[in-house]
């Protein structure tokens, strides 16, 4: 359509538009449909009060909520950096084949401690540099921020390691001595130890009294001596 | 109270102004709507909702003169209507091939009282009459009529000419035809 005079205003149009009842027709109730109008005009007011009230609440409930939240959130940070810094800081020592055994073999069960892959001299190093990282850990870390973050799994084996390390006792290393060195424990026997030894035995041997004594049989090197009394008869 | 004063009331939240307004264009409004929405009800119901989008968009009307304040009110009832007709699912119109370029005499349509004109386009079918509506009526071109109604500009020039015939067709019937150049 080729034609489109859309600015030809007809008298027809025209006509149209001023067109505001007709004849025959049963005239619409204005006041009705107008009351219909003004109660949704007012309810929505009414809406916008109540959606305003809920924005308030909101607010006020964020505001109350975000202290909480930061709290929480400065907690865990310190947690995670902390664990972050304890996981970092444990290297196993990579010198021998046995001593690449990851740190979660290390297992405690019951009262038997199992150390399958370490050497025995590699575990103490390694327990005796748990145990000093631990104290120097509780100086600059909160006991609590270390509760909080036992809600994640990787931390487990740590809490192992660092739970062994604690109830290992410290080693004390004594002093070699020859056994030489030491001397005859018989000798160094103390006093009251002979002085209970001092037994007498009497006994008789053809009407002769005679009598054993220990204390004086040590030092014959094993003779015994036997005294004998002489009755006077 | 002129129409400039009654908008500044109404935006400042006069109740009274509002009514005014009411009064003064709901009568046109509500049959604008009944050209577009045969059933009285629904026409009334989407008058309602135009009114009440004006009014809560009035803040951002700026009052050039009554003609422009009455196309607003108007662009805003029909918008109304067509979303009405949308949402029913109308507009599933066929394309023609050709759409014969049919013109109407408005010499004919000149002769009929407005109340007659309105009669004979509340008989058009539903897509005829949005078309015509459109098209005849407010002055919008095919390519707007397509993008508004969602169908293809063909279409529109296609249901714009058989609206036409049935239209003719129509005041036939009535006894009011052209005859070699002379309206009967």
């Amino acid at each position: 359509m080729s034609k489109e005079n859309l600015n030809n205003t007809s008298n027809w149009k025209a006509k149209l538009d001023a067109l505001d009842n007709l004849p025959g027709d049963t005239a619409y109730d204005k006041n009705d449909v107008w009351e219909k109008l003004h109660a949704r005009l007012g309810d929505n007011r009414r809406d916008t009060i109540k959606a305003w009230y809920w924005v308030a609440a909101a607010c006020i409930f964020f505001a109350l909520l975000i202290p909480l939240f930061y709290s929480d959130s400065n907690n865990h940070h310190a947690a995670n950096s902390a664990l972050n810094e304890h996981q970092s800081s444990i290297k196993i020592p990579s010198g021998d084949k046995d001593d690449k055994a990851p740190v979660t073999n290390l297992t405690v069960a019951g009262n038997e401690r199992k150390f399958p892959a370490a050497s025995s001299k590699t575990i103490t190093k390694m327990i005796h540099e748990n145990a000093k990282e631990n104290i120097r850990l509780s100086h600059t870390v909160s006991p609590t921020s270390l509760m909080t973050p036992t809600e994640s799994n990787f931390t487990a084996p740590l809490d192992t390691l660092s739970s062994l390390a604690n109830t290992q006792p410290e080693i004390k290393k004594l002093k070699v001595v020859h056994i030489n060195e030491l001397g005859d424990p018989v000798e160094t026997l103390p006093e009251i130890v002979k002085n209970s030894d001092k037994h007498a035995f009497q006994f008789k041997i053809a009407s002769q009294e005679t009598y054993i004594n220990p204390a004086t049989a040590s030092n014959t090197n094993g003779f015994t001596i036997l005294k004998i009394k002489t009755s006077q008869n | 109270m002129n129409l400039s004063e009654l908008i500044k009331e109404v935006k400042e939240g006069s109740n009274a102004a509002q009514k005014c307004l009411f009064d003064e264009f709901s009568g046109k409004l509500l049959f604008i709507c009944r050209r577009y929405v045969k059933s009285p009800e629904d026409a009334e119901e989407l008058m309602l909702n135009g009114f009440y989008k004006f009014f809560k968009t009035i803040g951002t009307f700026s009052y050039r003169g009554d003609a422009e304040l009455f196309g607003w009110i108007k662009k805003i009832m029909i918008n109304e209507c067509l979303m009405f007709l949308r949402k029913k699912n109308v507009f599933t119109l066929v394309s023609d091939a050709e759409a014969e370029n049919i013109s109407l005499d408005e010499d004919l349509l000149d002769r009929l009282s407005a109340a007659e004109i309105f009669n004979l386009i509340v008989q058009l079918p539903v897509g005829y009459r949005t078309v015509f509506n459109l098209y005849e009526i407010e002055g919008i071109p095919h390519k707007d009529i397509a993008a508004l109604l969602g169908i293809s500009e063909g279409t529109s020039k296609s249901q714009l000419s058989k609206s036409k015939i049935l239209l003719q067709k129509m005041l036939f019937k009535k006894g009011i035809h052209y005859v070699k150049g002379k309206s009967q």
